[in-house]
Formats: structure tokens, C-alpha cells, sequence
């Protein structure tokens, strides 16, 4: 059985690979290939740094135009939105609205509605047969009230 | 051509091209197996070569005239050469047994027909070490290159080199009296 070397010198100084035929006759004309094939005309690479610069901006833009519409005027609520018309107006149109007239009166008040209010009120207790004495004790019981709050 | 002369004919936009030309001429079969020794595949070190000689004609401006560019060329190519094996390493997680094993394949499979057991032996022996004595074992030992120039290439000192070359050959031979 033969040892094997035991000195790095026994080795040599060859490489056991080789480069395939022509390799290197070839290799210069691939190499200016790939350099023309990544060339950029003059004016591109001018304009690369200005472009660049332009970018940031340009992106700026982009997201404000994409991004306000979703926090923009049609995003604000109704309740905004009443709150920016006049009182008045907001009156003049609740006077012209039938059947929101009785309802919103309340808020702004009305002599006429307050006599309707009375008459009802006092038809009420006809409906409900309440005796006489009784109407009697809860008139002053009202009075009270009114005296007690001045 | 000297290297100053191919500088200057770079330096002339008339003969920039062909002063380029010339340099790769003159640099190619250098820097190929400056490569192919550390990453084996032909296919690999032919794509590297062409990323150096790309990288030296992007930079050829800012080459400083203080600098030799026989250690610039030479510095870009073991850069590109270790960070290639390093991503390699990285890409699948792979350990460095998996990636050693799979440059022995391809030194098996690539091996040249005249190639003898003892050369073989000992490339296999030279891919038990980590890339970077592995790279200053090939620059001493086959490119018979001064320690100076490779603390140049390399950025390390000239006594650190001394050492990894040193250990380097230890290794070395023990794995070849082991075999």
C-alpha cells in the first residue's frame, strides 16, 4: 500500500481544472457586451440625478391625492355640515317642510300651539272623568309648585 | 503593456475603450484563476470575472494615481469572491460541511483530464479551510504573490497573513497525512 504525499511542495503547483477552449479570446468581446448593454444614453444619465430629486416630491403629491379624499369635505358628518348652515335659514325651510312642522316647533316655540296645547290639556281631563274636588286639590297643588319656584 | 501606459490610455477619451480592452487582456487569465481556485464552477467564475472587470471600468475614475493596479484589480476580485461564497453560505442557511461538499462535488466533476490524485488531494484539502486562509494560501502558494502586496489586497497585516499561512500549511498537511 503506497502513503499518500506528506508535503504540500509534493503536490505541485497546478490547478486540476481547466477553462473551457477559447475562453479567454472570448472573454474581453463579453465583457464590453455587458458594459454597452448597461450603458444609458448621455441625456438619461444627465437626467438621473434631477429625476431622483423629483421623485420625492412627485410621491409626496401622489399620496396627498389618494389620501384626501378619504379625510376630505365628503368624509365630514351631517351634524358638521347642519352646524354651517344659519339658524334662520335652517327655520325658513322647517316652516316650509309640512309635517315637520309640529315637531320642530317645540325647539323654537309658538303662541299659537301653546293655546292648542291648553285646550287639549283641559279635553283630556273630560276624557278621564276626574272628579270635581280632585281637580280642585291638583290646581293647588300647581299653584304651589308655581309659588315654590318663583 | 506597463501598467501606467494602459492608465494613460484610459485617461484619453480617443483610446479609453481600447486601453480598457488592453487591461482586461492583460488582467483576465489572472483574475479567472484567482477566482475559479476559491469558488471552483467555471460557470460561477466566469460570471464573477465579468462583475470585476465591469466593477474596475465603473471605477476606473476615482482609481487614485498613489495605487497599483495590479492589488486594485486583484482587491475588487477577492471581494467579489468572498462575498460571493459568503451569500452562497447564507442563501439556504446552509452549513459550511453542506457547502464544502458541494464544492468536492464540483471539483470531481469539473476535474481536468490530465489532472493527477496528488493535485486533487490537495485541493480537497485546501476546501477544509475557511475562505479567507484559503484565499491567502492560493495567493502564497500558487500566485507566489509578496506578502505585501496581498496585506494590500487583503487590508490585513503582514504578520497576520504570516500566521494564516502558517497555520494554513499545517492544516494542510496533516489532512494529507491523515488521507
Amino acid at each position: 500500500m503506497t502513503k499518500g504525499p506528506t508535503k504540500i511542495e509534493d503536490a505541485g503547483r497546478k490547478v486540476p481544472m481547466d477553462a473551457p477552449q477559447h475562453y479567454f479570446d472570448e472573454l474581453p468581446m463579453r465583457i464590453r457586451d455587458r458594459i454597452d448593454n448597461n450603458r444609458q444614453p448621455v441625456w438619461r444619465q444627465r437626467l438621473a440625478p434631477a429625476l431622483k430629486l423629483a421623485l420625492v416630491p412627485v410621491t409626496v403629491v401622489v399620496l396627498l391625492l389618494v389620501l384626501w379624499p378619504a379625510s376630505g369635505p365628503e368624509a365630514t358628518s351631517y351634524e358638521d355640515m347642519l352646524a354651517d348652515i344659519p339658524e334662520e335659514a335652517l327655520i325658513a325651510y322647517l316652516d316650509d317642510t309640512e309635517g315637520l312642522h309640529l315637531s320642530n316647533s317645540f325647539e323654537v316655540g309658538s303662541p299659537e300651539l301653546d293655546g292648542e296645547v291648553d285646550e287639549d290639556f283641559e279635553h283630556m281631563f273630560d276624557v278621564l272623568d276626574v272628579p270635581e274636588e280632585d281637580l280642585d286639590d291638583l290646581e293647588e297643588y300647581l299653584e304651589s309648585w308655581e309659588d315654590f319656584e318663583g | 503593456m506597463e501598467d501606467q501606459e494602459l492608465l494613460s490610455k484610459i485617461r484619453e477619451p480617443e483610446t479609453r475603450e481600447y486601453g480598457f480592452n488592453m487591461l482586461v487582456r492583460a488582467y483576465q487569465e489572472r483574475v479567472y484563476w484567482h477566482i475559479r481556485k476559491m469558488v471552483i464552477d467555471h460557470d460561477e467564475s466566469d460570471d464573477l470575472v465579468q462583475e470585476v472587470f465591469i466593477k474596475v471600468w465603473k471605477n476606473l475614475d476615482g482609481f487614485r494615481e498613489d495605487a497599483r493596479l495590479y492589488t486594485w484589480i486583484y482587491r475588487i476580485a477577492t471581494n467579489e469572491c468572498l462575498n460571493h461564497l459568503r451569500k452562497k453560505k447564507n442563501r439556504f442557511f446552509l452549513p459550511i460541511g453542506d457547502v464544502t461538499g458541494e464544492l468536492m462535488g464540483r471539483l470531481e466533476s469539473q476535474r481536468s483530464p490530465d489532472a493527477s490524485e496528488v493535485e486533487m488531494k490537495l485541493q480537497k484539502a485546501l476546501l477544509q479551510l475557511p475562505d479567507k486562509q484559503r484565499m491567502v494560501f492560493n495567493m502564497k502558494y500558487f500566485d507566489d504573490m509578496k506578502y505585501d502586496d496581498m496585506a494590500e489586497i487583503t487590508g490585513t497585516s503582514v504578520g497576520a497573513l504570516k500566521a494564516s499561512y502558517h497555520h494554513a500549511t499545517k492544516k494542510i498537511e496533516e489532512f494529507l497525512q491523515s488521507d
